[in-house]
């Protein structure tokens, strides 16, 4: 972003990752709301996932930023739609999982 | 009732309608190829001044007032994916291939573009075809880059017989492009209409195993399924030419002809690739059923899939104006409005039942079209039927009256 401007590019990077703490922060909140019973290897998965998602959208608009419009979207449409779906998957084996309340 | 008569009528103008615009499609492109290849023909002259017909399939070019020609165009033709590849091959007067043109493809464009990008016809160029010349095939387009070979050699070789009086020209039958997915769509259809007409308990365990297969095998193995582009074909008769690949236009042509002999259609929900791929992602996340009421998305899908289906017609090229993810999904083949479609349309199943079969989907036009004509068709027959036997007994009654006047 701002690749111009040596003040707006780094702040919009601060922002962004002061961001990530909500979303961390909103996740484990979330997580107790629904009583999903994470543990460490759910939290790896949805990291892992995570981790993945922000990537391929950091990628896909770094090769739309270098004018490689078409492997842009390509990289967005085909990883980010598996991600997605990948996503909903994740969901579905957490609230499958999720402990019985005694 | 009022309403209901209405709404008959303006169906039946609109069906009446739509057979008329494909039927003027089907003639105006009839005559535009005619011009089209003529013209093009022309053009492939390389040192010659005036070209000769010699017979169907052979020209010849010559300079002013000199005896011998300078250069030969054979034309061939190769069954593709769509129907037949029409190519003309300039070879100079000792045999040398200097030019070879595309003159009309049924195939669809992406794979067409991704042959032509191999340099396939480039690597021809300056071979003699005194010999058997060998052509590589480009992966991800096997059916393409055969039909273009095989069109090239035989363009060859009516100017192989003139030039050297070799004949190596050998006729390719329609039948030996049958393959066994072709007997596997027989089957298939069959299991499916044994299915829905199942009461077993089991009956949604049986639908969900053929779908699954009818995915794997029609959709991510052989991308067989049918589109618009097979609507195109069936009614523009390409298939009677030859096809590259027949288990769509099989497909096809078992849905219709079940539609019409019970109304009712298997293949969405029992078959469909593409709609097995909806229900496996409607499984992963929470979809609700939506119903669209408006009459745009009634009318929508049918003016989409008439207009598509007369481009096709008119251009012969039904292939090039299918608008299906079918390509993306199955095969990765396909424009980037293509490729953006088939994206929605696989999130938007996440939350939201077939999402695709309840929009755009040219099936529920094709479906509707064939009821709604098999119903009037019906209707039409009863009344007659009716007024036939109305006649009979007023004759029955008359010749009553008639004997008991008599009698008295």
């Amino acid at each position: 972003m701002f690749p111009q401007s040596t003040l707006l590019d780094p702040l919009f990077w601060m922002v962004l990752g002061a961001i990530q703490v909500l979303v961390f922060t909103g996740a484990s909140q979330w997580a107790k709301e629904y009583q999903l019973g994470m543990n460490w290897w759910r939290w790896s998965v949805v990291g892992f996932w995570w981790l993945s998602f922000i990537l391929t959208i950091a990628g896909a608009f770094t090769l739309l930023g270098e004018n490689e419009g078409n492997a842009g979207w390509y990289v967005l449409g085909f990883v980010g739609t598996l991600l997605v779906i990948g996503g909903a998957a994740i969901l579905k084996v957490l609230v499958l999982l999720k402990p019985n309340p005694q | 009732m009022y309403s209901k008569k209405r709404s008959d009528f303006w169906k039946k103008v609109a069906s009446i309608v739509s057979v008329i615009l494909l039927l003027l499609a089907w003639y105006g492109g009839s005559t535009r190829i005619t011009d089209n290849q003529s013209g093009m023909v022309d053009q492939l002259l390389i040192n010659g001044d005036l070209l000769n017909q010699i017979d169907d399939r052979l020209y010849e070019g010559r300079i002013l007032n000199k005896l011998n020609p300078v250069e030969y165009i054979g034309l061939g033709s190769g069954i593709g994916y769509g129907g037949m590849t029409e190519v003309a091959v300039t070879v100079s007067s000792l045999g040398d291939i200097q030019r070879i043109a595309v003159l009309s493809s049924k195939d669809t464009s992406s794979y067409l573009d991704k042959v032509i990008q191999s340099n396939l016809m480039e690597k021809l160029l300056g071979k003699n075809i005194k010999s058997n010349f060998e052509i590589d095939g480009v992966s991800g387009a096997t059916v393409s880059t055969n039909a273009l070979t095989e069109a090239i050699k035989r363009a060859a070789d009516p100017v192989r017989f003139e030039l050297f009086g070799i004949n190596r020209a050998e006729n390719e039958k329609p039948i030996s492009h049958f393959r066994w997915l072709d007997l596997l769509a027989i089957a298939m259809f069959t299991m499916a209409i044994l299915v829905n007409k199942t009461r077993h308990r089991k009956k949604s365990m049986f639908n969900w195993a053929l779908l699954l297969t009818s995915m794997c095998v029609f959709g991510f193995y052989s991308s067989s399924l049918f589109s618009s582009s097979t609507m195109g074909i069936l009614i523009s008769g390409a298939w009677l030419t030859g096809l590259g690949n027949y288990t769509s236009i099989i497909l096809l042509s078992l849905v219709i002809l079940y539609i019409i002999a019970t109304n009712k259609n298997v293949y969405c929900n029992t078959l469909c690739p593409f709609g097995a791929t909806q229900e496996c992602l409607a499984k992963l996340g929470n979809t609700k059923t939506i119903s669209l009421t408006p009459v745009f998305f009634e009318w929508f899908p049918r003016g989409l899939l008439l207009v598509t289906l007369c481009l096709g017609l008119y251009y012969r090229n039904p292939a090039s104006f299918s608008y299906e993810p079918f390509g993306i999904m199955f095969g990765m083949i396909g424009s980037i409005y293509l490729f953006v479609l088939t994206t929605i349309t696989i999130v938007t199943s996440l939350v939201v039942k077939r999402p695709w079969c309840r929009t755009l989907c040219p099936m529920n036009p094709m479906t509707d079209f064939i009821r709604f004509n098999r119903q009037w068709f019906k209707s039409v027959l009863n009344k007659q039927r009716l007024k036939r036997q109305i006649i009979l007994t007023n004759q029955m009654v008359g010749s009553e009256v008639k004997r008991s006047e008599v009698s008295k």
